[in-house]
């Protein structure tokens, strides 16, 4: 039989038994362990990383056995959060915060950088402009013009690519969000994920930024769709080796490389 | 009565659709339990890609689960091993159904996943259900306790009918043959013998009329058989019908309410043919098998098709009904009726 069940303000109508809170009442907590004191941890966003990873490996080179650490892609919004844990000391993002999100950070945004189509070197076309790649979205135009398939590889809406190039063509980005949604595409959930099915999938294409597809060197760039900003946040001013990282980010080396790989360095 | 046929009515609208609901529970439970599984292997996967930092990376992959919604999924959730939640979506809005399991890397539980299903259509389903169930309980128990009701108050009446003719016949016998035989006492005892003789006379015709109102009314003196006799001639003498009568070799003695049925059933026919048929022929059979009787009244008039019954078919029929028994009135659109009655028989009679 039917019983009232008071949710938050209201009254559902529920079996006995239906569960409409979830099962168990646990305290919410997101902490990893700590990062180790001696090492510098700096994780985030895809976007940033073959850029930093870079940097890290020359600073690195130049003063052997430093403790730095560059992690795997855990995306803008995790490295908010595992910065606010403390389980890292630098968080690299690619999109602009939240208020709520940069409530007591401190954020250096260091550079741009274009966001583009990318496809796989062998596809036959050289260019691809926002209305081209929305039929292809909509699933309206399915083949390359000499007849073979396409293969658009998606990338989950809070991505930031998806976020850029939503910004300047807004249709698009609802044609992006509706295609993941729609499941009719595979789906690449980091920046690496994408590229590597970029490279390996004859006839794919996908969003994503210039700057990883130069330091790659392998993809061809049909469109530029946006732009996004680079930034690195730190829990309040950067001390330590926090900031000798930064300054390393801003050093004239780091900028050379980066504008050559097609980010615009900002001041 | 009232106690059974509301318990029966209840068990049936709650019943059914409880286990309905909890079968439709346990397949949405099987589904949770599906997806929760394969988000704890994409979790598990994220683990070893991320060994330190893969519990902030989980979101945007729960998320997305809540997106793509299979199999009705509506909120995911991720607890570390202690409990505590590391990922959570808002709580669906209405009932869910929800399923766990635990993310294993390395032979450790490195964390649980939780998965909510939409649990509305199962209850929109078990809504139905129920209604359904409940008006199918209501109606069972009305007619539990309104057949029932209806035998006993008919039961009632018929007490309550012999009763009365009890005391009816009670005061006729005090009132008239009491009265005779307390006079003629009185003349005795006076030595008036040729009064008393009177009275004596007179109570004697009074218990003999009293006798007679005791038997069904047609059959005094007689039997069934004699009764469509009688009747036969009756029509016979009183129209220009030719009458064909039809009865059994031998007909023993039927139970008294039986004979008096069959018979009040005949002469109501008898009279509607009269009365409506405008028949030149009428044909009254009555077969004897081995625990039915049947009484046929026929005749070849201008049938009643579609015309509505009157009360007169309406109590031939409540009459068969009583004892039990059925009565069909077959008429044609033009041309002749047939009234068919069966009365089944207790074994041994005849």
């Amino acid at each position: 039989m039917f019983v009232l069940v008071c949710v938050g303000q209201g009254f559902v109508l529920a079996w006995p038994g239906d569960a409409v809170e979830p099962p168990a009442a646990t305290p919410h907590r997101t902490s990893a362990p700590a990062s180790h004191d001696a090492r510098l941890d700096i994780a985030g966003s895809g976007s940033n990383l073959p850029l930093v990873e870079r940097i890290v490996a020359e600073w690195t080179a130049q003063e052997p056995g430093l403790p730095v650490r560059v992690h795997p892609s855990i995306g803008s919004g995790g490295a908010i959060r595992a910065l606010r844990d403390g389980a890292i000391e630098v968080a690299l993002v690619s999109r602009p915060l939240r208020p709520e999100e940069a409530r007591g950070l401190e954020v250096d945004w260091y550079a741009e950088v274009p966001v583009v189509a990318a496809a796989h070197p062998d596809v036959p076309a050289d260019s691809l402009d926002a209305a081209r790649l929305q039929a292809i979205v909509d699933g309206r135009e399915q083949r390359w013009p000499d007849g073979s398939p396409i293969v658009f590889v998606a990338r989950e809406p809070s991505d930031s690519s998806v976020a850029a190039a939503e910004a300047r063509h807004p249709a698009l980005g609802r044609a992006l969000r509706e295609a993941f949604a729609s499941g009719r595409f595979p789906v690449a959930y980091t920046d690496a994920a994408l590229l590597d099915a970029l490279e390996r999938i004859p006839g794919s294409v996908g969003l994503t930024d210039l700057g990883q597809v130069r330091l790659r060197g392998t993809l061809r760039v049909l469109a530029e769709l946006g732009r996004k900003p680079l930034g690195v946040a730190t829990n309040g001013p950067p001390r330590g080796r926090a900031a000798r990282f930064i300054e390393r980010l801003r050093s004239p080396g780091a900028r050379a490389l980066a504008e050559a790989a097609g980010y615009r360095v900002l001041p | 009565m009232l106690a059974l046929a509301a318990s029966t009515g209840l068990w049936i609208a709650v019943v059914p659709s409880a286990v309905h609901h909890g079968l439709r529970r346990a397949e949405l439970r099987q589904r949770a339990e599906r997806q929760a599984e394969l988000l704890a292997r994409r979790v598990r996967d994220l683990f070893f890609q991320n060994p330190l930092l893969w519990r902030y990376d989980t979101a945007k992959h729960l998320q997305a689960a809540t997106v793509e919604r299979p199999e009705g999924l509506v909120a995911t959730r991720l607890l570390d091993p202690d409990g505590a939640t590391v990922f959570a979506d808002r709580p669906p809005a209405g009932p869910a159904v929800w399923g766990s399991a635990e993310v294993r890397a390395g032979g450790e539980v490195v964390g649980r996943v939780e998965v909510a299903v939409d649990g509305r259509p199962a209850r929109r389903a078990a809504l139905v259900f129920h209604a359904t169930f409940c008006l199918l309980g209501a109606g069972l128990g009305l007619v539990l306790y309104l057949v029932p009701l209806r035998a006993v108050r008919a039961r009632e009446a018929d007490v309550r009918s012999q009763a009365e003719e009890r005391a009816r016949i009670a005061r006729e016998l005090h009132d008239g043959a009491g009265q005779s035989l307390a006079a003629a006492r009185l003349h005795l005892m006076a030595g008036a013998t040729d009064a008393a003789t009177r009275a004596l006379d007179a109570a004697a015709d009074e218990l003999r009329r009293a006798v007679d109102e005791l038997r069904p009314p047609g059959l005094e003196g007689t039997d069934l058989a004699g009764g469509l006799r009688e009747l036969a001639e009756t029509v016979t003498g009183a129209s220009r019908i030719a009458v064909e009568l039809e009865l059994p070799g031998t007909l023993p003695r039927l139970p008294p309410a039986v004979e008096h049925a069959v018979y009040r059933i005949a002469q109501e026919a008898v009279a509607n043919v009269l009365r409506h048929a405008r028949a030149s022929r009428l044909r009254l059979a009555l077969h004897l098998e081995a625990e039915t009787l049947e009484l046929q009244v026929a005749d070849d008039g201008c049938g009643a098709r579609g015309a509505p019954e009157g009360r007169g078919i309406e109590g031939m029929r409540e009459r068969a009904r009583e004892l039990g028994g059925t009565l069909t009135v077959r008429a044609g659109s033009t041309r002749g009726t047939l009234v068919r009655a069966r009365i089944p028989l207790e074994p041994g009679v005849p």
